[in-house]
């Protein structure tokens, strides 16, 4: 196709753009929503799984043992939790130790350990083990349970569990949610590009009595759909960058410990998938109406 | 040319249009199609260019048959027929230029060419000077000089024209015929269906005359046919 061709292509489609008024503007904006709430749920899930995998790949657990533990069994109790398959190393931890431990985390002026401290030390002896596969820590946590004077043994496993299904929640409502987004910013974008092809039925008309090519009358209108999506793309991903820098700040300040993703990282991989999913809205909307409208 | 054989054409719900026409028109001829409205001779012309296909017999276009021709191929046959109408058919907004330069565009021809082109049937038909006019503020005679040089820019084998002085005053309207005229001289196959008598009989060319879809008279020199 020749340069001059291209140029005829995009002046056309922009005037369609034009000619379209509030209602490009509707279509621009209907592609912005979606790809808005496209964005939020992949930060959402980009960032659960991250946490997910975080938490996972804890490989601790702690056997909490009987309150009345008699240490002369220490050396025998050890050699049983070391004899477990997939137990890379174990430590054992005392019940003094453990409350130096939670006062190192927590600072000496915590109402919490003042209380602890009235009422006598509260933790048990314990024992902490680490495994070599996070696969394995099911099997680990009760062999240990098997052990005599182990009370209980608490490990990530709830947690993981919970984030892995608040994940596949987030994960299905929102990309049942963006479908449905999808499909109004679809049908408004061809609805746009719908009324720019009734307005111009006329030259349409003589274009093809003067024997211009099915695709030489489309590609304008491709283009037109083209320019909404790629304008929603670009807003959606100004927002979306926006909203999640000031998020992360955010989330910096007030929970440190929350795991979150750094904006950089995400948002590459959240912007291919606006610019995509943008110009499949917008091409798509314009391919509804040609469908239909354009019977050349 | 074009041949025509056993052609109908039957609209619905029945309306006849044409009925087992058979016709040869060979290179060069010029032709007026004559007859009351209705007699069919917009639907001879459309099937020629493939605005329309025949309900049953053959169109023979350019050794081609136009109604077997596929979708797509149907843009390379209208580049080599040019199409005039009553009513002009101009992108009344845009200029006089990219009016007459609009086929060359679709057609993708280079811009050096269309360059070239513009001005040259712009000068045939007597426009020069008019280029940066808007189409729609031309008189009547002179939008449809517009609509001949966008006819022939692409220097089309066969020239239709339907009804093309019909709008227009007698004056004016031999300004268009002579320049049709003109344009038959310089090799182009010419059917024009037209409802003016003193330029069927001042031309003196082919008659097809039409009454209610068929061809009750066919004569070369003829003469205009008036209904009874």
């Amino acid at each position: 196709m020749k340069p001059s061709t291209w140029i005829y292509y995009l002046r056309e489609a922009w005037q369609g753009v034009r000619s379209g008024g509030l209602l490009s503007l509707a279509s621009a904006l209907a592609i912005v929503v979606s790809l808005a709430a496209l964005a939020v749920v992949m930060i959402l899930a980009v960032n659960l799984q991250h946490m997910t995998r975080v938490v996972e790949n804890q490989l601790q657990m702690v056997a909490y043992l009987v309150e009345d533990f008699d240490r002369t069994w220490q050396d025998e109790l050890m050699r049983k939790v070391k004899a477990i398959p997939h137990v890379k190393q174990a430590t054992f931890v005392t019940r003094e130790e453990g409350l130096q431990r939670l006062q190192d985390q927590l600072g000496s002026d915590s109402v919490l350990l003042e209380a602890a401290a009235e009422s006598g030390n509260p933790l048990p002896d314990a024992v902490e083990v680490e495994v070599d596969d996070p696969r394995y820590m099911g099997q680990v946590a009760a062999a240990l349970g098997t052990i005599e004077s182990v009370e209980e043994v608490a490990y990530r496993r709830d947690i993981v569990n919970r984030l892995t299904a608040l994940t596949d929640g987030i994960r299905n409502v929102g990309l049942a949610l963006v479908l449905l987004l999808a499909a109004a910013s679809l049908l408004t974008v061809a609805n746009t590009v719908r009324l720019t092809i009734y307005a111009r039925r006329r030259e349409i008309a003589i274009m093809k009595l003067v024997g211009a090519t099915n695709s030489f009358i489309r590609w304008p209108f491709l283009l037109e759909g083209f320019l909404f999506g790629l304008v929603g793309a670009g807003l959606a991903l100004a927002i979306a960058w926006g909203g999640y820098s000031w998020l992360v700040v955010r989330v910096g300040e007030g929970l440190p410990f929350v795991p979150v993703l750094s904006p950089d990282a995400v948002l590459l991989q959240v912007a291919q998938w606006l610019l995509v999913g943008g110009v499949l809205l917008g091409v798509g909307g314009s391919v509804v109406s040609l469908r239909r409208f354009l019977r050349v | 040319m074009i041949t025509l054989i056993g052609v109908s054409k039957v609209y619905r719900p029945r309306r006849v249009a044409l009925l087992d026409v058979n016709v040869h028109i060979g290179k060069g001829e010029f032709v007026f199609l004559t007859g009351a409205s209705g007699a069919g001779k917009s639907t001879f012309l459309r099937l020629l260019y493939r605005e329309q296909t025949p309900t049953s017999g053959q169109v023979i276009v350019l050794g081609q048959d136009v109604a077997r021709i596929p979708m797509r191929k149907v843009p390379y046959l209208r580049r080599q027929i040019g199409v005039v109408f009553q009513d002009y058919k101009l992108l009344s907004d845009k200029t006089v230029w990219d009016n007459v330069a609009f086929p060359l565009l679709v057609t993708e021809h280079p811009p050096r060419e269309i360059a070239r082109r513009v001005p040259a049937v712009l000068e045939q038909v007597g426009l020069l000077g008019y280029e940066k006019n808007r189409a729609g503020e031309l008189s009547g005679g002179e939008q449809q000089r517009v609509a001949l040089a966008r006819s022939i820019v692409l220097n089309p084998a066969i020239l239709l024209a339907d009804e093309p002085t019909g709008n227009l005053d007698a004056g004016t309207a031999r300004i268009i015929a002579d320049l049709i005229q003109d344009i038959h001289r310089r090799g182009s196959t010419v059917v024009m269906a037209t409802h003016s008598d003193w330029i069927v009989n001042r031309l003196r060319q082919r008659v097809i005359h039409l009454r209610h879809g068929r061809i009750v008279a066919d004569e070369y020199p003829g003469r205009y046919v008036h209904e009874a």
